[in-house]
């Protein structure tokens, strides 16, 4: 349920992110060539909607299991010990991440400077580290109660089939 | 400290802890028990580590594959490689190694190639004959192309750690992927004659003709090119190109109407995980590098390498091995993250082209992507096709040999990573 709702919210702030950030670098080619009037804050913008679609969209990695790690100890032992393994590791791991949520967060309290050419304070980058952070620890939570992944925990995210309709071979 | 650092990192990867969080865990400990090194620093680190444009050509480029597999370009250029392979043996094999050299200017990853070949190709090889651990085995092998041809993901990380031209990486490994395709059609051809599988066959009635499939497969075979011309020309950078690739695609998504919303939006999801999850690797390297060279680690590195050789062949073959055998175990994306800005001044200092250095740096990793114990591609196929990994160990075996040869000639013949890189 919890997990559900951390994958929408994900994927709502990472993708709108990524739309809008594809959108400005598609835009700024655009006013450059058909225009000729260059966008002087595209460069910013988009990088800063960038650590947002990067680090909101931690969560959302860690829920599909997406994130790289090396699982041979996963394959090697017996399941039980494996399961045992995983949601002990995940429980650590979200230890880990609330921690440099707290860094990130201390870094948002500190941070003063304005970006010039958007002429917003750049708490509104560093906020995402914090956020991504929170959220991701809560996603290994989730997934440290949830069922043990077979194979390991790396289970191969980008493993989708294949969409759309498949000429027969003869 | 030191000491400790590595004996860190080696347990907890070896627990099976993701790369980046590893990478965390290692800067966390520099520091808590580091007084110079300060925690708001590190986290300044971690953010600045993403803000990068050249960075921004990954998801965009991760994103124009995922929405070719939706919009039906793929279907066509599948179409295009069945009718080019019809007239000789092991077609189907043959078809797999074509879907991949012309889809590859669409799917920047390995990953992305063997698991949507997985799906598509291997039940068809199984029911023409082929043996399934060798179907498996190919469809890894072929995926191998992918991060070679334009645009690569690999290539993007590589140009960006390294300061190499991300535009002169992608066109000065436009030849070594057209001469794995070579070399693997040659293997495939061998292996199908002499096996007896899947002989020439006529083409049925509702086959189309080689004009009429080509006209299909021209928007993923384009693709390529339009993006190095683009940066080539300083039309646009490598970052504007991936975007727009999505464009370029999503107009064909609407001409081909193939397309339904879930499938954009799961397109977007898988975009979103696969950046987020490359990304944060970058962002934890950042942190982790800036502390490392606190230590002058990369300078020790650079200096051992130096005392073993200072002949460009032998460094190339050096540092061949070296990542061969790491790719058996580590990701790539953290190898070249942590290992190519090490490497790359010792390289440049004997006097390797950077670009020829991407070359083999970029094919190396991936060839341990698909050799146990540990590879990405590996498992993908694995999972995908349902051929147990003992099974798959044997059937690869063979397909190293091609793979070896290969590497070898991209090392001895620089000509083949420079001459069109050197544009």
């Amino acid at each position: 349920m919890i997990g559900r709702a951390l994958e929408a919210a994900s994927l709502a702030v990472a993708g709108t992110a990524t739309v809008a950030m594809t959108a400005l670098v598609v835009l700024a080619v655009v006013m450059r060539y058909a225009v000729g009037a260059p966008l002087v804050y595209s460069y910013d913008l988009s990088v800063i909607l960038f650590a947002w679609a990067i680090f909101a969209g931690l969560a959302l990695a860690e829920l599909r299991g997406s994130h790289l790690a090396v699982d041979v100890i996963d394959r090697a032992v017996p399941e039980r010990v494996a399961g045992l393994l995983f949601r002990t590791r995940q429980v650590a791991l979200a230890g880990l991440s609330l921690w440099f949520a707290w860094l990130g967060w201390s870094l948002v309290e500190r941070a003063g400077m304005t970006i010039p050419s958007l002429r917003v304070s750049i708490r509104w980058l560093y906020a995402a580290m914090p956020v991504g952070f929170a959220a991701l620890a809560l996603a290994q939570l989730v997934r440290a109660f949830g069922p043990v992944p077979a194979g390991g925990a790396a289970a191969p995210g980008e493993a989708r089939p294949a969409r759309g309709p498949v000429p027969d071979a003869r | 400290m030191l000491l400790a650092s590595a004996l860190l990192f080696v347990v907890l990867v070896a627990l099976g802890a993701p790369v980046a969080l590893v990478f965390l865990a290692v800067t966390g400990l520099w520091i808590a028990l580091e007084p110079a090194v300060m925690d708001v620093a590190v986290a300044q680190r971690i953010v600045a580590g993403t803000q990068s444009f050249p960075l921004l050509a990954v998801p965009l480029f991760v994103l124009a594959g995922e929405l070719m597999n939706a919009s039906g370009i793929t279907t066509r250029v599948m179409r295009f490689a069945l009718v080019l392979t019809r007239r000789v043996s092991g077609g189907l094999a043959k078809t797999n190694i074509l879907l991949s050299t012309m889809l590859s200017g669409m799917s920047g990853s390995a990953n992305g190639d063997a698991a949507m070949q997985s799906r598509v190709l291997v039940p068809q090889m199984a029911a023409r004959g082929y043996p399934l651990p060798f179907s498996a085995a190919l469809t890894a092998s072929s995926a191998l192309i992918a991060p070679l041809i334009p645009p690569g993901i690999s290539l993007i990380l590589f140009g960006f750690v390294t300061d190499t031209s991300i535009g002169s990486l992608f066109l000065g490994a436009v030849l070594p992927g057209l001469l794995l395709t070579a070399m693997l059609m040659g293997h495939v051809h061998l292996a199908a004659r002499r096996a007896g599988w899947d002989g020439p066959r006529e083409r049925t009635e509702d086959e189309p003709g080689v004009g009429e499939a080509l006209l299909g497969a021209l928007p993923a075979i384009g693709m390529p090119v339009l993006i190095i011309a683009g940066i080539r020309l300083g039309a646009f950078t490598p970052s504007e190109a991936g975007g727009l690739a999505v464009a370029y695609t999503l107009v064909f998504a609407a001409v081909y109407r193939e397309a339904r919303w879930s499938d954009l939006l799961a397109a977007l999801r898988g975009t979103v995980a696969t950046t987020s999850a490359i990304l944060l690797v970058i962002a934890a390297s950042a942190a982790l590098t800036w502390v490392l060279t606190f230590e002058r680690v990369p300078q020790a590195v650079g200096e051992a390498m130096l005392a073993a050789t200072d002949r460009p062949v032998l460094m190339l073959t050096l540092v061949s091995v070296i990542l061969l055998l790491a790719g058996m175990i580590v990701e790539g994306t953290a190898l070249i993250l942590v290992l190519a800005p090490m490497f790359m001044p010792v390289a440049q200092q004997i006097g390797i082209d950077p670009v020829h250095f991407g070359v083999v740096f970029v094919f190396m990793i991936h060839l341990g992507g698909i050799t146990p114990p540990v590879g990405t591609v590996m498992f993908t196929t694995c999972a995908a096709t349902g051929v147990p990994v003992a099974d798959f160990a044997r059937a690869v075996a063979p397909f190293l040999a091609t793979f070896l040869a290969t590497a070898a000639v991209l090392v001895l013949v620089p000509g083949v990573s420079t001459l069109l890189g050197g544009l």
